[in-house]
């Protein structure tokens, strides 16, 4: 190999975001406090409550897959976005990295392929608890799509995150991230399931991102919805996008 | 981090090569694992079916066989099913008992599993239900998915901790209809054109049978407040149904539409009609056209709600039983406890019971069902209750006992349940004392056995 064939001209773009997304995931799991909680958590739920606590014959193992999916996107997103991000922003890393040059694009995009890989490591295990711990079984064109339906739940639960990464300083963040964490899994249905709440707070998970993803992994997974598929697609669509527009304005305010 | 573009060139471009090599290798690896692993995945019809659990013997045990008392004999299980009925007391144990552990029956009574024939299941209703030695039941409304489920498995004799279901699936009912208001996608529909395509959906669910709703307004136009499908619709459903080899079961709440029922040739009303007994020959028309009946007294009982001089409703009642209370759940407990409102006032409990009276004596075939869970009733305790109601409205405890166990199992076709006999499930009930003299023994449950293997009864702490 004779230095004429390095290259000097910067690396593509796709270069670039798969260095960023490996130093991402490396980063992520040499903090351990962080990777083993977020991956165990949703896992260890389910296990109490989709398996050991189910009642025979209830059919509360497939129905709780489907919503502790939805719950796995959440954990990495929002905190990977939200409190880590507001840490960075505060602490002189994101702009250390925006000099380096890295494009913005490439760095959240990094971060939330970190985020989906996460997501999908929980999905993985629970998918492994369902089948052969709690006896589900689906298509397999279901567990497919059941999987992408999940994973991609990160990019609108991501969004969210970045919108509180970017308005609130580091010690801030974290407490608010913790709160929005919390209200979406509990009042969005994800632990105990929505149909069990007295009617305001069925109205309350109406309003919220993590119900209408619910709702679709359920419909994915097989069964009647109460609801309409593409009423719930939407739902989901047009808060991603208002976070984006959110996003975009907090980014601009942020770096004036 | 961008790799640097200068300085140690060579190696670092030798050193990015390899680990472009190595990055892809992985990449390639864990696309194979990924992949693995989704082949691996259970898909529907790769559900593990345990074996049957190995037997046992009841001994010198009084046996109601699902038609008539034995007042000694000796039953065999084995491997799920039942192996053997002597009646006659003084053969020695055969081969076929041997190495089984044996039951000592005196002063029991062995019965078979009962079966509800009026559910509606949800949760951890199946559960519930087998706490009570209620092993079958027969769903009137639910969603399908749990039936689908469930069904795929339902017929292997696997040791199981719930009930077995059978469902209608979705009820047939007019847009706005009862049954519309509890938030579930129930299809509708209005003419009768439509009937033989919605039966075809329902089969395709896995529908065992069709329910139908029937609520018409009378010819003065008074009736309940919310839309039904008419006449020729429900004839065209019952057609659509019997055509493809189901049974069609109709909710009806008053007489006059129990005669269209009737005149319509459907198999089975779910409900005893609430309005007082006329002379409108409603019987002997149900007698002819073979229509069975589940009166579903219990949650008739419940729409009467609490007595004049506040005497506890009879749900309160059903709870407040010693034998029946600790293997409640704290939610059935506080169901059991609540009745309709005021509103619901067509329901006349008396007329109820002398309706069932009427109908019993004309020889219209009786189902016990307990429409669990609605206010008033519970899975598998109402099922109890519901036999003493029907004893209390003129039917003898063995008739009783007939409408929980060999008179649903033949109108419904479950031709492995229902019954004590040589090849039949072994879904057993254990009582102390005698049910065919005291119909409230069957409340006294020694055991309970689904599919020849042991159920551990539940029992819940009282709630603070």
């Amino acid at each position: 190999m004779n230095p004429s064939t390095v290259s000097s001209s910067p690396p593509s773009l796709a270069s670039l975001l798969a260095h960023e997304a490996a130093a991402e995931w490396r980063k992520a799991w040499r903090q351990p406090a962080f990777a083993w909680p977020t991956l165990l958590l949703p896992l260890a739920f389910y296990a109490l409550f989709g398996i050991v606590l189910a009642r025979p014959g209830s059919g509360n193992a497939a129905y709780l897959m489907a919503t502790y999916g939805v719950f796995a996107a959440l954990g990495p997103a929002l905190f990977a976005f939200g409190a880590t991000l507001a840490q960075e922003r505060e602490n002189g890393q994101l702009a250390l990295k925006q000099i380096a040059p890295l494009p913005v694009p490439v760095l959240l995009g990094a971060r939330l392929l970190m985020c989906m890989g996460f997501t999908g490591l929980v999905v993985l295990g629970l998918y492994a608890l369902a089948a052969w711990g709690g006896g589900v079984t689906l298509p397999r064109e279901r567990w497919l799509g059941l999987a992408l339906l999940h994973v991609a739940s990160a990019v609108p639960m991501g969004l969210l995150g970045l919108l509180l990464g970017l308005r609130f300083g580091a010690s801030a963040a974290m407490g608010i991230t913790n709160l929005v964490f919390l209200a979406l899994a509990v009042l969005g249905g994800l632990w105990v399931p929505v149909f069990l709440f007295p009617g305001w707070m069925q109205a309350i998970a109406l309003a919220l991102p993590s119900f209408h993803l619910a709702e679709l992994a359920l419909a994915v997974s097989g069964r009647d919805i109460a609801g309409s598929v593409a009423v719930h697609a939407a739902a989901v669509l047009a808060f991603t996008a208002a976070c984006a527009g959110a996003v975009a304005w907090a980014w601009r305010r942020a770096h004036r | 981090m961008i790799p640097p573009a200068s300085s140690n060139a060579t190696a670092t471009a030798q050193g990015r090569g390899r680990s472009r090599v190595r990055a892809k290798a992985m990449l390639a690896l864990v696309a194979l694992a990924l992949l693995a692993f989704f082949l691996a995945l259970p898909e529907p019809g790769d559900e593990r079916v345990a074996p049957p659990a190995e037997g046992f013997v009841v001994r010198d045990v009084r046996v109601f066989d699902g038609e008539q008392l034995l007042p000694r004999a000796t039953v065999v299980v084995r491997a799920g099913r039942i192996a053997a009925v002597r009646a006659d007391p003084t053969t020695a144990s055969t081969d076929d008992a041997a190495g089984l552990p044996v039951i000592d029956g005196m002063g029991l009574t062995l019965l078979p599993g009962l079966i509800d024939a009026h559910v509606h299941v949800w949760g951890n209703a199946l559960a519930e239900t087998l706490n009570f030695g209620v092993t079958t039941v027969l769903d009137m409304f639910s969603e399908p998915v749990a039936a689908q489920n469930l069904r795929r498995t339902r017929d292997a004799l696997s040791p199981r901790a719930h009930a077995d279901l059978f469902s209608a699936g979705y009820l047939a009912t007019a847009p706005g209809g009862h049954g519309t208001q509890f938030g579930l996608p129930v299809p509708t529909l209005t003419t009768p054109a439509e009937a033989p395509a919605w039966v075809d959906a329902r089969l395709a669910e896995g529908s065992d049978y069709i329910k139908i709703v029937y609520e018409p307004r009378d010819a003065n136009g008074l009736g309940p407040p919310f839309p039904s499908i008419d006449r020729d619709t429900l004839a065209a459903l019952v057609q659509a149904t019997q055509a493809r080899g189901r049974l069609a079961v109709v909710h009806v709440s008053r007489r006059a539409p129990a005669l269209d029922v009737a005149a319509a040739a459907a198999d089975g009303l779910v409900h005893v009609p609430g309005d007082r007994v006329r002379d409108d020959g409603l019987a002997r028309q149900l007698r002819e056209r073979g229509v069975f009946v589940t009166p579903t007294l219990s949650v008739l009982a419940s729409l009467a709600g609490r007595g004049p001089d506040g005497t506890p409703t009879e749900g309160e009642r059903l709870a407040a039983d010693p034998a029946v209370r600790p293997f409640l759940t704290p939610d059935q407990r506080q169901g059991l406890g609540r009745s309709f409102g005021s509103r619901v006032s067509a329901f006349q409990f008396e007329a109820a019971l002398a309706t069932v009276a009427e109908l019993h004596a004309a020889g219209v075939e009786l189902m016990a069902g307990s429409d669990a869970p609605n206010p008033g009733t519970a899975h598998g305790a109402s099922l109890h209750h519901e036999l003493e109601l029907l004893v209390r409205a003129g039917l003898t405890p063995t008739e009783a006992l007939r409408a929980a166990t060999t008179t649903p199992a033949r109108r419904f076709g479950l031709s492995d349940r229902g019954r004590i006999a040589t090849g039949q499930r072994a879904d057993l009930l254990l009582v102390r004392g005698d049910p065919t003299a005291d119909i409230t023994a069957t409340r006294q449950i020694e055991r309970v056995w689904k599919n020849g293997a042991p159920v551990q009864r539940q029992r819940y702490p009282e709630a603070s």
